[in-house]
């Protein structure tokens, strides 16, 4: 069992690999020592793989009751039994979430085997399995006094590791700087076969800086590095295991997703699929880079027909545009199955939502959403674990719980994003009824911020516009509404509720749209300083659009004029409130201004008509 | 849009009625169009379609509409907006189980079509529907799992998994459901959608299957995916990310410029377009040049005075060692790209400047006003400072057609 285990390990299917070691470590004692020994590193190494942290800290902590001499006792064997793997693990845990890969060479056996019987050694690693797992669970502060610990122990000798590792945590501690510094001191002591694990932190950590060129270099460094073993032939097992191209896709893939390039993003992304697919997160990415691409084309074209008196401009209803895909593989029907696996894997049954606040339950194959890490949350535990330094279990223990609960926030928000985009996809494909289900179910979510909250509404809203229910579509509006007046309407959220999002990371590209399927260009983070999200003044803009439409739709021109106007002046250049405006224009029999509202716009590109397309007549 | 939609449909049962062996294929083909006209003519045409459908209902074979109506009606199933559609078709009339199983029958819709007929309707906001809806796929599911059916495609199995796993009363189902599938083989990208769904059995049996041909897919995939990553590479940022030091002197300057791409008139009016938009206020923080110089393995370099803006003469100076053969004319012909525009007077001198720097020749007048840009917002920034600077900066005197 055993072995199958590391053949599983070897070949990245690393969940499977842990359910096979999960039940050889329920039974362990009858197991001989040595295998124990064996099957508990590689369990480590597994579950901080795949981010089971409390399982992570059961090992450890079961290696400290086994007790030093066990360990000093497997530093001896040097000749490991043929039915152990000579070479356990040269690893690296990605955390799709976090960007950074942290690669990470615990290599078990080598290290044991290399040393000797030094028990430091030995010690050593414990140590920096420790460390590893409180930078999971992100607890830095505790992780920085045992990266302190582990380095004493290492003092003189291979440093590589705990560098390593170290700088890892400089990043998680959002200290690039430093970080940068110390991986290229790890680097210089470490043989070679970790370079591309090197490339791939220093994009990481360039990505975080914002530089997203630099990150992209490193990235196809990296990529390049694997290409060797990639190609080798046959194909060896511990090549494969060594080629981490897989892993480092995703980071390649977040990279292009957050530099505009979404073609090239999804294909890195379906490339980490094979080991990822388990990861909501994965999901929803590839979903947003289908929603970015489809976006890309939403410029107004007017058709010009006709000569001198006869001339009429024609604008094409937009519907027939999202008819045709070139791309199956960016397609918005692609989407839509990505984030319907995604909520799947969120485990959210999106007809009887019944999402306990308890997070335990997600417990386990789920990731941080997270990219910066919560300094906040390190520090408060930081109390919590003063005196306990002596007897470390309680310590895991403690980061392990936070860490849950954590996760259980980030799937939350996660779970957010998700319905958001699912339905706003489901509006742009015309399928209203289940954009509705979608909207619905999000404002039903008992955590909802107030951005999705806003979302959610805004969706529900035109949902209901194309089912022809104008009036229930305005109760969804009204919410934001203050007053009697439907012009007077405060921002729907501020600044800093754009800002609780912004502090975690989590990268999000649906945006509201309103009854004409309006979309604004959304600005991507450049080194995380602008918003992700619509401003608030932009959003309540859309509103305001919207509320436009909707009177338009009623009849009510007057009021639909005033809200456009104020909408208009929030978002010169939103094609859709452009659109609306013009409308509103030529039902009010002001053909000029129409006209002229369309040259304004800088999104609106003038064409010759070409017969056989489908045109609304303005 | 509202006043047509009664001409519409008028038009559409016109259609119906005008239907014989002559004009079949137009008609259909007209027919065929409203179903591209988005959710407005879809509905129009479900709702023509099932007005037919009753009046006919007691004699349905002899009815020459009822292929037209199949096929119309398998269209509409295709589409992502089915289900919105057949719920806004139908909101008058009463859905019952029965109902679908008949029309089904009728359309001789096959299993596969069925399960998507099916699955639509579970998600509708009217409770009828959707439990009839609920009843009739599990009826489809259960049939098929009971024939060993064979699934021909890949549709709907994801609808369908998840379907499954909504309720605990469905869940019974999922293992022989599974089965069925472990029959069928799904091309590339329907296996990738539906990996998280398997249960891990299933992975287990298509592991094996899978590690032959994935190695050498991968490997192209990921070959592919390296040079298109070097294709992205932009010089012209990387060169903003790397910092004004850069430029500090010739030999460093085409040490970083060759190291990407080879340099082409393209990327050089994007490393243009791009300096004079950054000439001020770029910061430094990261001390990132050195920095990259040294994690790429280059050595480190020694210290350098810290530059406040671009040194254009040693950029210049690089670009034309690197690249000797390079047509500044059609350097100036490619800052029509995406982006480029400029800010103010100064960005403008030093993009004239650049020029003289690099050619002997006058400006050349024809690729800046002898056509409209595809980015016209930047020609005309161009523009703006080209008539505002005194002539010294910039002059049209050397143009071919001068007013006389």
């Amino acid at each position: 069992m055993f072995n199958i285990a590391v053949m599983l390990y070897h070949l990245h299917e690393y969940e499977k690999c842990f359910s096979i070691l999960e039940n050889l470590y329920q039974s362990i004692e009858p197991i001989d020592e040595r295998v124990a020994h064996h099957v508990c590193l590689l369990l480590l190494d597994v579950s901080l793989v795949c981010h089971h942290a409390s399982r992570a800290a059961d090992v450890i902590s079961y290696f400290e009751r086994v007790g030093g001499n066990n360990l000093v006792s497997q530093g001896d064997s040097g000749n490991v039994p043929p039915q152990q793997l000579t070479n356990l693990v040269t690893k690296s845990i990605s955390a799709p979430s976090n960007v950074m890969l942290s690669s990470d060479p615990i290599n078990s056996d080598q290290i044991v085997s290399t040393n000797g019987p030094e028990s430091p050694l030995s010690w050593l690693k414990v140590h920096l399995y420790k460390v590893w797992i409180l930078i999971l669970t992100r607890n830095l502060k505790a992780a920085k006094r045992e990266v302190k610990m582990a380095m004493n122990i290492a003092r003189g000798k291979d440093y590589s590791l705990a560098l390593f590792l170290k700088s890892q945590l400089e990043y998680a501690r959002n200290n690039h700087r430093k970080a940068i510094k110390l991986l290229m001191a790890s680097v210089s002591q470490t043989e070679t076969g970790t370079s591309a694990l090197y490339y791939n932190n220093l994009g990481c950590i360039y990505y975080q800086l914002g530089k997203y060129q630099t990150s992209a270099v490193f990235f196809s460094k990296a990529l390049g590095n694997c290409s060797p073993q990639r190609k080798e032939k046959p194909m060896k097992l511990l090549s494969y295991s060594q080629d981490k191209s897989v892993l480092f896709a995703y980071n390649c893939g977040l990279l292009y997703l957050a530099s505009g390039k979404p073609v090239l993003a999804v294909r890195c992304f379906q490339q980490a699929g094979s080991v990822f697919f388990k990861r909501p997160l994965l999901w929803l990415r590839i979903a947003e880079c289908c929603i970015m691409f489809s976006e890309k084309k939403s410029d107004i074209d007017v058709k010009i027909v006709g000569r001198g008196k006869w001339r009429q401009l024609v604008i094409e209803y937009w519907n027939s545009r999202n008819m045709v895909q070139l791309d199956p593989n960016l397609s918005l029907m692609f989407s839509k199955s990505c984030l319907l696996n995604a909520l799947h894997l969120l485990d959210c049954p999106y007809e009887n939502l019944n999402l306990q606040p308890n997070s335990n339950t997600y417990g386990s194959d789920q990731l941080g959403a997270g990219l910066g890490q919560v300094t906040s949350n390190g520090e408060a535990k930081e109390t919590k674990v003063g005196n306990s330094s002596g007897n470390p279990n309680p310590l895991l223990q403690s980061s392990v719980n936070e860490y849950e609960g954590l996760c259980g926030k980030e799937n939350q928000k996660i779970l957010q994003a998700v319905l958001a985009d699912l339905a706003y996809v489901y509006l742009e494909l015309g399928n209203a009824v289940k954009a509705l289900a979608a909207a619905k179910c999000l404002l039903r979510l008992p955590e909802c911020s107030r951005v999705y909250a806003f979302l959610g509404n805004i969706y529900a809203a035109e949902a209901y516009c194309l089912l022809n229910q104008p009036k229930l579509a305005s109760e969804h509006l009204s919410s934001f509404i203050s007053g009697q007046n439907s012009s007077n309407t405060d921002l729907p959220y501020t600044q800093e509720d754009c800002n609780i999002w912004q502090t975690r990371k989590t990268v999000d590209l649906d945006e509201p749209n309103s009854n004409n399927a309006p979309m604004l260009d959304q600005a991507l983070p450049q080194g995380g300083s602008d918003s992700w999200f619509l401003k608030p003044e932009e959003a309540r803009g859309v509103l305001l659009a919207d509320m436009a439409a909707i009177s338009a739709a009623e009849g009510d021109m007057e009021r639909a004029y005033e809200a456009v106007t104020l909408a208009l002046s929030l978002l010169p250049n939103n094609p859709e409130a452009v659109l609306t405006a013009t409308y509103i224009d030529l039902v009010r029999g002001n053909t000029q201004g129409a006209v002229l509202r369309l040259k304004q716009c800088s999104r609106v590109r003038f064409l010759p008509f070409l017969p056989g397309t489908l045109a609304e007549k303005l | 849009m509202i006043p047509l939609a009664q001409s519409l449909s008028t038009e559409i049962r016109l259609l119906f009625e005008s239907l014989n062996e002559s004009n079949h294929d137009s008609v259909v083909r007209e027919l065929f169009q409203y179903v591209d006209y988005g959710v407005e003519g879809s509905i129009l045409l479900l709702e023509t379609c099932l007005d037919h459908f009753k009046v006919y209902e007691k004699d349905l074979t002899s009815t020459h509409l009822e292929p037209l109506v199949a096929s119309l009606f398998r269209k509409l199933l295709e589409k992502p907006q089915f289900s919105t559609v057949f719920s806004m078709s139908v909101r008058s009339s009463a859905i019952t189980e029965e109902f679908l199983v008949k029309v089904s029958a009728a359309l001789q819709l096959t299993t596969n079509e069925k399960l998507g007929f099916g699955l639509a309707l579970t998600d509708s906001e009217s409770n009828d529907i959707r439990m009839s809806g609920r009843n009739f796929c599990m009826r489809q599911i259960e049939e098929l799992c009971a024939t060993h059916a064979s699934l021909h495609t890949a549709d709907y199995v994801q609808d369908v998994l998840l379907f499954l796993n909504k309720s605990e009363a469905l869940s019974k189902h999922v293992d022989s459901f599974m089965q069925l599938l472990s029959l069928v083989q799904f091309d590339k990208d329907s296996d990738f959608i539906l990996a998280p769904l398997l249960s891990d059995e299933f992975h287990n049996s298509k592991l094996l299957r899978h590690m032959d041909f994935l190695n050498e897919q991968n490997e192209n995939e990921f070959d592919d995916i390296l040079a298109q990553m070097e294709r992205e590479m932009n010089m012209a940022d990387m060169l903003v990310e790397l910092g004004y030091k850069c430029t500090s002197d010739v030999s460093l300057c085409k040490d970083v410029l060759s190291s990407f791409s080879p340099l082409t008139e393209v990327t050089v009016a994007r490393i243009l377009g791009t300096i004079i938009r950054s000439d001020a206020g770029l910061q430094d923080n990261e001390n990132a040049l050195s920095t990259f110089f040294s994690s790429i393995g280059r050595g480190t370099l020694s210290d350098m005075s810290a530059l406040n803006s671009w040194n254009t003469d040693v950029l210049i100076e690089s670009i034309k060692q690197l690249a000797p053969g390079i047509s500044w004319t059609t350097v100036i012909e490619n800052l029509d790209h995406e982006g480029f525009y400029v800010p103010d007077e100064a960005a403008f001198s030093l993009l004239i400047s650049c020029y003289r720097h690099a050619s002997q020749d006058p400006f050349p007048l024809a690729a800046v006003c002898g056509n409209v840009w595809r980015n016209t917002e930047g020609q005309l920034s161009f523009l703006k400072y080209a008539i505002s600077v005194p002539p010294e900066v910039f002059t049209f005197a050397h143009c071919k057609r001068q007013l006389v």
